[in-house]
Order: C-alpha cells, then sequence, then structure tokens
C-alpha cells in the first residue's frame, strides 16, 4: 500500500513540473527598513490600530507595494511592516514612503495615510485623509505620553509602564493649498473657513442643523460647506 | 489471479490522474489569443543614406476588457537579419512617432522596419507588422542601376481614391498649400499617419498582411513568457551552470544602476533558470547590472539576457525594380541629401507629447547611520588602515587572501554582526572585499554605513557597507566576474513634422518629405484641413493615408498633386 501511494505521490507530482513552465519570478517592489524587537512598555497602545491590517504602500520611487501587514505607530510616527517570511517586525524608512493605507478588518473601505509638510518648520508627518475634496481633511493621529505611571501585569509579572493616550488633531486645506486646524466644533469650523467663505457662521450652522461634535460631523459639514457655499 | 487484477486496476487509476495532471498543465498556456495588435507606417519607401525616416507605431485593443501594452519596440534589420537600427517607444493614447536616423554608412539595399510589443512577443515574430522598404547608400550606383529598368510603367499605380479639394490645381516651388480631406470617403475611421513625398521615393506596397485575431500563443519549451509592459519594461534572463549547462533554480539576482544613490532590486530564477525582474521608467537610459548571489547557488554560473530585439523569423526581401524617372529621381536625391546634411536641418523635432519621467530608483536606504568622507582625514594607505583609525564601527580582518568584513550593530549593546554585511560599491553589490582591502584614501572618497539589521523585502542586510571611490577609480575589477551589464534604451522622442524649416527663406529648402502628421482624428462630419509648404523640389507628390476600420484591418489612401 506505501508503494502505491508513493507511486501516485511520484507520478502526481510530474504533471506539476510541466505545470511550472513559465513560473517567471518577476522582481517585486520591496519595503526597507530596520528591523527590529519590540520591547517598549506602555500603559496604552501606541498604535493607532492594534492589529496588523493588510495594507498598501506607496513608495517615492512611484512603486507600490501591496498586500504587507502593517501597523502605524502613532507615538514615533513610524510605518510598521510584518515581514511575514520572518515574522520579523521592521520600521519602515519612512523617507522612501509616500504614503499607505490600512484595510479595515471584516470591511472593502480603507484608511488612507499620507506624508507630507503641512506647517513651515515641521517635520513630515503621516496624516490619515478623512476627505478629499476642494477641502480635503486631515487628521493627524498622535499618542501623547504623560509623566504618569503605571503598574501594568505582563505575564503574570506587574511592570511599571509610563500611560500614553491616543489623541487627534485636524487639519483642513484648501484649494489654495492652505494649511489650517479645525476642532470639533462649530466656533473653530467658522474660524477655519472664515477667510474663504464670509457667509459662515455659527447662526447658518445651527440653522442648517451642522453638528460638529465628533470626526463622523466634521467630514459631513465640510461636504455641506462644499456644496452650499463653495470654499 | 486477484493480485493482478488489483495491480493493474491500480496502474489504471495512477495513468489515468497522470494523463488528467499532464492535459491540464499543458493545454491552459497555450489557449491565450492576443487581444492587442500593433500598425507601422513610414512617411515615404525609398531613402538615402544619412536620412531621417519617421515612423508611427499604433496600438490597438482587439477587446475592451483588457489595456493595450504601454511600450513599443521597433527595429530595422537588413537583408543579413542584422538590427541596424532600435527604437523603444511609449505609446500615449495608442500612438507614438518617432525618428530613426538611418546612417550615413547603411550600404544600399533591402530594409525592414517592424514593430513589436513585449506581450505581442509571445506570439511569435510573424505577429508582428513589418514594413520593407529601401535604402540607397549617397556614394553607390551600381544599386540604382542593377534595380532599374528602361519603363516608366513601374511603380505604384495612379489609383488614387482618396477625395480631397486643394486649393490650386497645382502649385510652384515654396507655396503654401491647404487641402481638406472628407472623411466620408475614407475607408477607415482611425487615421495612423499622413505623409506628403515625391511619388518616386513609394513603392508598391510589400507590407506582410497581418494576421493578429485569432492568434494563439505556443510557448516555447525554455518557458519563456513575455508579459504586457505597461508602468515599466521588463527585463528577463535565465541563470546556468557553466560546466552542465544545468538551469539554476532558486538563485537570488541583484539588478542595480551605478548612482550615488544605493538602488537595488531583486529576483530569484524559476525552475528552468529564468528570471525576470520589472523596471520602471525610472531605469530607462541608464546602466545596469545584473549579478548572482553567491551565495544563492553552488559551482560556476553564467548569466544570459533574452534579448528584446531579437526575431524568430527572417527577413526575405521581395524584389522592386525602380522605373528610369524613378532612378534619375534618386540619382539627384543622393546629392539633395548631401546638402542637407551640410545645413544640418532637422524636419523632425521633438513634439510636447514627450513626456518626463516621474518614477525614481528603488532605494535601499535614505540616511545611512554614519557617513565618513575621507577628504576630512589624514591620508591613509589601506581600507584596513582606514577602518581601524577613522571608523569604529567596521571592522575588516585578512584570513588568508579572505577579507572579513563585519559592522557594528548599534541597535544591540554595539556588538558587531556575526554575519557579512550587504557590501556596495559606486551603487552596485560586490562579495568579494579583498579587492577593496588595498583602497586607501586615495582612491575612496566616501563611506557610508547602516549599522542595523537592515531588511529590504525579503533580504535580511547585517549592516550595510557603501564604498564610493573617486571618479578617476576604476569599478570594474572590484565587481564578480559573473555579471551582465545591460544599457536599457531611453525612448525615443515624440516627433512632429517641423514647418518651420519650410518658412526659413535662408536656406535652400530641399525637403522631400513636405508633410507628416500622426495625430489626425476623423469625425465624420468634418472634413479634415491639412496645410503646408511645397519645397524646391518639383514634380508629382502623393498624398498618402494610412488607418484602420472599426475591426482592426489596415488600409490606406492617396491622393496627388504636382509642383511645378
Amino acid at each position: 500500500m506505501r508503494i502505491f501511494l508513493l507511486q501516485i505521490s511520484l507520478l502526481l507530482l510530474f504533471p506539476l513540473g510541466v505545470m511550472a513552465q513559465c513560473d517567471l519570478t518577476i522582481s517585486k517592489p520591496t519595503l526597507a527598513g530596520e528591523q527590529f524587537i519590540d520591547n517598549q512598555i506602555f500603559a496604552g497602545s501606541k498604535y493607532f490600530m492594534d492589529e496588523w491590517a493588510i495594507g498598501t504602500v506607496t513608495l517615492q520611487s512611484g512603486d507600490i507595494v501591496q498586500n504587507q501587514l502593517l501597523r502605524y505607530n502613532a507615538l514615533e510616527d513610524e510605518l510598521i511592516w510584518l515581514e511575514q517570511n520572518s515574522s520579523s517586525t521592521v520600521r519602515v524608512d519612512k523617507s522612501l514612503v509616500l504614503g499607505f493605507s490600512l484595510q479595515l478588518p471584516q470591511s472593502d473601505s480603507a484608511l488612507v495615510f499620507t506624508k507630507g509638510t503641512f506647517f513651515k518648520n515641521q517635520t513630515s508627518s503621516f496624516l490619515q485623509v478623512l476627505r478629499k475634496g476642494k477641502v480635503t481633511l486631515y487628521a493627524k493621529r498622535w499618542v501623547e505620553k504623560t509623566s504618569n505611571v503605571e503598574i501594568i501585569h505582563i505575564g503574570g509579572n506587574a511592570k511599571r509602564a509610563i500611560a500614553i493616550f491616543p489623541r487627534t488633531n485636524y487639519f483642513v486645506e484648501t484649494q489654495d493649498g492652505n494649511f489650517r486646524s479645525v476642532a470639533l466644533n462649530r466656533r473653530s469650523f467658522v474660524n477655519a473657513f472664515a477667510a474663504d467663505s464670509t457667509h459662515l457662521s455659527r447662526k447658518l450652522l445651527r440653522q442648517n442643523r451642522i453638528r460638529i461634535k465628533n470626526e463622523h460631523d466634521l467630514v459631513a459639514a465640510i461636504g455641506w460647506l462644499e456644496t452650499n457655499l463653495e470654499p | 489471479m486477484i493480485t493482478l487484477v488489483n495491480y493493474t486496476f491500480r496502474l489504471l487509476l495512477v495513468f489515468t490522474l497522470w494523463l488528467v495532471q499532464v492535459q491540464s498543465a499543458t493545454s491552459q498556456p497555450s489557449n491565450i489569443e492576443t487581444n492587442e495588435t500593433l500598425f507601422i507606417t513610414t512617411d515615404r519607401d525609398i531613402y538615402i543614406a544619412g536620412e531621417e525616416l519617421a515612423v508611427s507605431l499604433s496600438i490597438v485593443g482587439l477587446d475592451d476588457s483588457s489595456e493595450t501594452s504601454g511600450v513599443g519596440y521597433i527595429l530595422v534589420r537588413n537583408q543579413n537579419q542584422k538590427v541596424v537600427q532600435r527604437a523603444t517607444v511609449r505609446f500615449l493614447h495608442g500612438r507614438s512617432t518617432c525618428s530613426i536616423e538611418l546612417s550615413d554608412t547603411l550600404s544600399s539595399g533591402y530594409y525592414q522596419i517592424v514593430g513589436f510589443t513585449n506581450y505581442l512577443k509571445n506570439f511569435g515574430s510573424n505577429s508582428f507588422p513589418s514594413k520593407q522598404f529601401v535604402v540607397v547608400n549617397r556614394f553607390d550606383q551600381e544599386f540604382i542601376s542593377a534595380l532599374s529598368s528602361s519603363s516608366n510603367s513601374i511603380g505604384i499605380q495612379n489609383e488614387d481614391d482618396l477625395t480631397s479639394k486643394t486649393n490650386a490645381p497645382e502649385y510652384t516651388t515654396r507655396q503654401g498649400v491647404q487641402f481638406q480631406i472628407e472623411t466620408d470617403s475614407l475607408p477607415f475611421n482611425e487615421i495612423v499617419s499622413t505623409s506628403i513625398v515625391p511619388k518616386h521615393f513609394l513603392l508598391p506596397p510589400v507590407n506582410r498582411p497581418m494576421k493578429a485575431r485569432g492568434l494563439y500563443f505556443e510557448r516555447d519549451n525554455n518557458g519563456i513568457c513575455y508579459p504586457k509592459e505597461k508602468e515599466g519594461i521588463y527585463l528577463s534572463g535565465s541563470i546556468r551552470d557553466l560546466y552542465t549547462n544545468t538551469p539554476i533554480r532558486g538563485a537570488t539576482i541583484y539588478l542595480s544602476t551605478p548612482d550615488s544613490l544605493i538602488n537595488l532590486q531583486y529576483t530569484h530564477s524559476d525552475s528552468l533558470g529564468n528570471f525576470c525582474f520589472h523596471l520602471s521608467f525610472a531605469y530607462m537610459g541608464k546602466n545596469v547590472l545584473l549579478m548572482p548571489d553567491p551565495s544563492s547557488y553552488v559551482g560556476r554560473v553564467g548569466l544570459t539576457l533574452h534579448h528584446k530585439f531579437e526575431l524568430d523569423d527572417e527577413f526575405i526581401p521581395k524584389s522592386v525594380t525602380f522605373s528610369s524617372d524613378q532612378a534619375n529621381f534618386i540619382r539627384t536625391a543622393q546629392n539633395v541629401v548631401l546638402i542637407q546634411k551640410l545645413f544640418g536641418t532637422k524636419y523632425f523635432i521633438p513634439n510636447s507629447n514627450n513626456r518626463s519621467v516621474t518614477q525614481k530608483l528603488p532605494r535601499v536606504y535614505t540616511s545611512p547611520s554614519y557617513t565618513y568622507l575621507l577628504s576630512d582625514y589624514q591620508e591613509l594607505d589601506d581600507f584596513r588602515e582606514i577602518a581601524r583609525e577613522i571608523i569604529p564601527q567596521l571592522r575588516v580582518r585578512i584570513r588568508d587572501t579572505e577579507a572579513l568584513v563585519s559592522v557594528m550593530n548599534t541597535q544591540e549593546s554595539f556588538n558587531f554582526f556575526q554575519n557579512r554585511p550587504l557590501m556596495i560599491i559606486n551603487g552596485m553589490p560586490f562579495w568579494d572585499f579583498s579587492k577593496v582591502v588595498r583602497y586607501g584614501s586615495k582612491e575612496i572618497e566616501r563611506i557610508e554605513l547602516v549599522t542595523l539589521p537592515w531588511r529590504f523585502g525579503e533580504k535580511l542586510f547585517h549592516g550595510i557597507v557603501a564604498v564610493f571611490l573617486k571618479p578617476n577609480i576604476d569599478t570594474q575589477p572590484l565587481l564578480p566576474s559573473t555579471r551582465i551589464e545591460h544599457f536599457v534604451d531611453s525612448f525615443c522622442k515624440e516627433i512632429e513634422y517641423n514647418h518651420e524649416v519650410s518658412e526659413m527663406k535662408s536656406i535652400p529648402d530641399f525637403r522631400y518629405v513636405l508633410h507628416w502628421q500622426t495625430n489626425l482624428t476623423v469625425d465624420q462630419n468634418k472634413p479634415i484641413d491639412v496645410s503646408f509648404n511645397t519645397s524646391h523640389i518639383r514634380g508629382e507628390y502623393v498624398i498618402v493615408l494610412n488607418g484602420y476600420d472599426e475591426k482592426g484591418r489596415k488600409a490606406s489612401t492617396t491622393d496627388r498633386f504636382f509642383v511645378k
């Protein structure tokens, strides 16, 4: 019986060799960066999304690297890549990256991040693109390191760790290339667009029942502004 | 008896399974039909050596579902199958036009211009469109005499089918001409090219019939296949054992181009020893080096590239005969071209369709951990001394004749990596450091170090040492012998006809081509307006329109006028 199974296996493998014709392995664009072991401990997460997400990276060279496991380290503003063959974590060379996207689990949509310098004297950093149009809305995801030290338990051991908290700042970019920061309230929204639209006022927002209490409201408010007031 | 039946049954079962597998494996790749076809046209059929040939290569998708190639290739070969000119073109909306210089030294004879894409190579050279033309050397009288006939009835026939309206019945030299082409009468709906040339520079068509539709490709035994090139080109080759000629499987091949910024790509060879690189347009016009990683194979190997411009068919010219008038016209043209060369006037100039390349070379790192400019230090004799005196992050040891290099891992308490780093010289990887050891401050300009475990795709480099030599130092002896250098052709510049030449009264106007245009569009309701100036060359001129219909069939139509 063993010999029979061996015969079958060998004979079935032969045609696979025939199939292997024209299996040209074409070079693919790759990510590059420092391989490291993440042993920093914090009370809280430094990553924008805790789980590895399948993502696409657009490189400065114009190449696009697809289907990679990625995480955004919001504390250090770094793109982290899990090299699957070796299961090693890599801090991607930021200067080689133009932007990246992270696929949301169980969804077709992706979160898009782009790299750039948005204010003078500022180093380039990754910003999430929440909305693209005449007015583009960016979210700067970052993590605040506090002076508080908390005790956390890892593998049954208690350890002291600095407490960190996720934070977000919002920026809008108008068609003329101006960047302004905007907060999640009507006053800030009106101030951000005061130069572009003189008609915009908190009263007008109230009349049109435009609430700006969260990120979703802000995206909707900019959509409303674009359609009705054309900044 | 039972055992025999049992055995036969098993054997039959195995054979059936094997047959099914083989059938599915072999039938799949050959069942591919081409979904793009090409059209090639030139401004005329007879040239004098030293002139420019204007060529148009157009690509048409045969179905709506797939994109057509973005890159095309043109070659000119002679009767001896030697490629005398070649060009790489980039399609813009399926069109491309460029000029090919026919060298002064070309011998008189029949030539063939062939257009193809990387993808069409799957279907063999028979699927490539081609056109035969004649080149007459400026000093060759025998060739013209040999092809001449005493009759004047040969040459292209007066069967013009193009309906055009001109602003005068005939023209004088250096006169403005305007004519309208009636689009209703055109046998095609897409114009590929329009040229206006003397009748005597045209020959009866000897084009290879197109057979794009229903063309299936049969993969060759070498397992080479040619992907469609869109935003880049493919460079493929194979790696084989030098002694046994057996293909090497799984070898890592590196590709880089000499540059001050470290760029690298790698791929692996397949079961037949074939490998393929996708090169972005950033590589165009650059020299690339391909080298196998010695740690990925055993023995001595050789690399070969699959050359794009190698065709698998032969050019068998069809002989033509010049009429006596035509022969005399060509004899005069031999002298006229000499005058044209003296004035150096260009009739085809680059147009605005030439797009700049926005892509960049794929870099390995952007900021090295340390950079040492040796001019900042006292002069040192060799690399060992440099490492010892200037670079604490680098250790160089000599064991027998081998130089061992290791880089400090600044990530881990400043220990040195156990494994060798990626070593790069002037932007190209190399493995034998013993050749570099003798180089000192006189030869080396700069040293860059990455003192981190550096991941580049699936490759892990244990630090990187990049050595940049002074400009006068030759890198060649330092590179491994198993390497291939290949120049990636630049795109041939898109051209347009230089109408300004005809308006320059200060120079004699000996243009044979009065007009060349490839961007005309057919609108059934509107006639096409074409305007140009006649030159000093008198005679009968032919307006030639080439195009294709909605079924992808090529057609041409002509009309003529006189310059007296």
